[in-house]
């Protein structure tokens, strides 16, 4: 455990070392923002909920969440610190699980910097504010966030390359995401299209975001953090 | 104790490294020599547990490598080619953050590192990013950062590298400190290098051991075809002296090398050293002036260029590596 939490502190420590904590945080808080303020339709609607920032957190994400991960294991193989770092007296879990863990530690600190929207919230909104909703909904968030670093992390650890790494990060991430919608899911027999549902990242979102907290969705996330995080301890393996 | 038992590794149809067995005992230095692309890396890379062999065994301090990769890193402080760091981070960071993994804390951690800062001259640059370091600078760092928690065993992937000749000098003085109490591994196509800092050379071809010993053992190995001469006289005729010299006891072959006015150039092979003596007698008992009398010691090199190129020798050998490598 020492030794995860030594790995994560040494790449969220790095983070801010690169202006890419800074341009993550400030486009993803302008990205948050504009959802809240313009798709809500705030200032003529007031509303009592965070419904509008949480339902566009899943495609905010696909652009930023990539960007957090694409350098992770690619700058490594790129500059040659993957066999240093694969050759101390840590196991591949570990060094995935504090990559992992300094990430997600960005990505919840992004989170955590939207609450002035909340209290924006309680103070304006026309009607009483339930806060159920907005509670489960930063939890949904940050279980979202975790599954979208755990997939933009593996794609970061099979390539050299941080615009791959990138690119096919938001790509796994989108598909995800989109196989649930509508538009998508619609147009397959209904059993299919269910299942398609079922493996989406975004329907699960929907569900938190609503306000339950159901365990279904607790451990379809938690099984898609397993699930990459194992296909990336074997990608770094595999060497 | 480094034990390496019938090591193999392919990558696709290339066979790396091809079936060698070697030990490394306790304070010994050794030097992996050989061409490019000869499995010198390959080997290291396994000895560190990056890269699992096809097959074969590793025991590093009584540890099998293969079973106990964790217990073999413990003891192993690993270098590898143009010494990797992490360019955001300062000296001192990274410093620490090696240590840290490496299980050093508190006191121990902080009077560790700054030993490695005193033994590796880093003083001057604690305050700077490793962004910013010189090359020279950089393989310090990457030196200090392996044996950061005192590991028994070093390998070091060809750590002078793209230095300048200062540089060399410094790092090659560094390694001969820092390896006085550990055992070490380094490899290296450059022969000088072995024969200043190494007390054995591991010579590797085509992932084959064709060469294993002391240094100047190899040198005296090779030898064996005789001692050549250089020799330079003045006023001698070239069918003569020809004729003179291979008379000469104990020579075994005379070879006209060159003609610059009236400097005669000729190699000759003797039996041992003393055919100097010999040779210098004839060219007085002939009158002609000896310009130059010089024995040339077979080099490293030349051992090198001999086991890693079949029978091509001497310049043409040099030529045809280079070929090779082009």
């Amino acid at each position: 455990m020492n030794a995860v939490l030594c790995v994560a502190g040494k790449e969220f420590k790095t983070y801010f070392k690169t202006p890419v904590a800074y341009v993550f945080l400030v486009v993803f808080l302008a990205l948050t923002g504009w959802a809240f303020f313009f798709l809500g339709n705030f200032f003529e609607q007031r509303a009592a909920t965070l419904r509008d920032m949480f339902g566009f957190l899943p495609w905010s994400f696909l652009f930023v969440v990539p960007a957090v991960c694409m350098k992770m294991w690619a700058e490594e193989r790129k500059i040659g610190t993957f066999e240093t770092l694969l050759t101390m007296p840590l196991s591949e879990v570990q060094i995935v699980l504090g990559k992992f863990l300094a990430a997600f530690g960005l990505v919840a600190v992004a989170l955590a910097l939207t609450f002035p929207l909340p209290v924006i919230v309680g103070m304006t909104a026309a009607s009483s504010v339930d806060f159920g909703p907005i509670v489960g909904g930063y939890i949904g968030a940050l279980f979202l966030g975790a599954a979208y670093v755990a997939i933009c992390l593996f794609a970061s650890a099979i390539t050299e390359s941080q615009i791959v790494a990138f690119i096919l990060g938001a790509f796994l991430a989108f598909g995800l995401a989109l196989i649930g919608s509508q538009s998508v899911a619609g147009i397959f027999p209904s059993a299919i299209g269910e299942l398609l549902q079922l493996l989406s990242l975004q329907t699960h979102f929907m569900n938190i975001e609503r306000g339950v907290v159901d365990s279904r969705d607790v451990l379809y996330y938690l099984s898609v953090l397993t699930f990459f995080l194992m296909l990336n301890v074997a990608a770094v393996k595999r060497r | 104790m480094i034990r390496v038992s019938r090591l193999r590794k392919t990558f696709g149809s290339t066979v790396a490294v091809n079936d060698i067995s070697f030990e490394v005992k306790e304070g010994e230095v050794v030097g992996l020599l050989g061409p490019n692309g000869a499995g010198k890396s390959t080997t290291m890379r396994m000895l560190t547990t990056f890269l699992d062999p096809d097959s074969g065994g590793i025991e590093i301090a009584g540890y099998d490598a293969l079973d106990q990769p964790i217990e073999a890193r413990r003891r192993i402080g690993y270098l590898p080619e143009s010494a990797p760091l992490y360019e955001e981070l300062g000296v001192l960071e990274s410093l620490n953050y090696t240590a840290k993994i490496r299980g050093l804390d508190g006191a121990a951690r902080k009077r560790r590192v700054d030993e490695m800062v005193e033994a590796c001259g880093l003083g001057a640059v604690t305050h700077k990013d490793i962004g910013q370091l010189s090359k020279g600078y950089r393989q310090r760092v990457g030196l200090a950062q392996s044996i950061v928690h005192d590991p028994a065993f070093l390998i070091l992937d060809e750590p002078t590298t793209g230095l300048d000749p200062n540089q060399i000098k410094e790092i090659r003085a560094l390694i001969t400190k820092l390896g006085a109490k550990k055992t070490i591994i380094l490899s290296t196509h450059i022969m000088q290098e072995v024969q200043a800092v190494c007390s054995r050379a591991l010579i590797i071809n085509k992932g084959n051991i064709v060469a294993d010993g002391r240094p100047d053992q190899l040198v005296t190995q090779s030898a064996k075809t005789g001692c050549r001469f250089s020799l330079t006289v003045r006023g001698a005729v070239r069918e003569r002296a020809t004729a003179a010299f291979s008379k000469t006891d104990g020579v075994r072959s005379v070879v006209v090398e060159g003609e610059v006015g009236d400097l005669l150039h000729l190699t000759a092979v003797g039996a041992n050293d003393g055919v100097a003596d010999e040779l210098f007698r004839t060219a007085v008992r002939e009158q002609w002036v000896l310009r130059e009398l010089r024995l040339e010691r077979a080099s490293l090199e030349d051992v090198f260029s001999q086991l890693t190129l079949g029978n091509a020798t001497g310049a043409g050998a040099k030529a045809a590596n280079k070929e090779d490598q082009a």
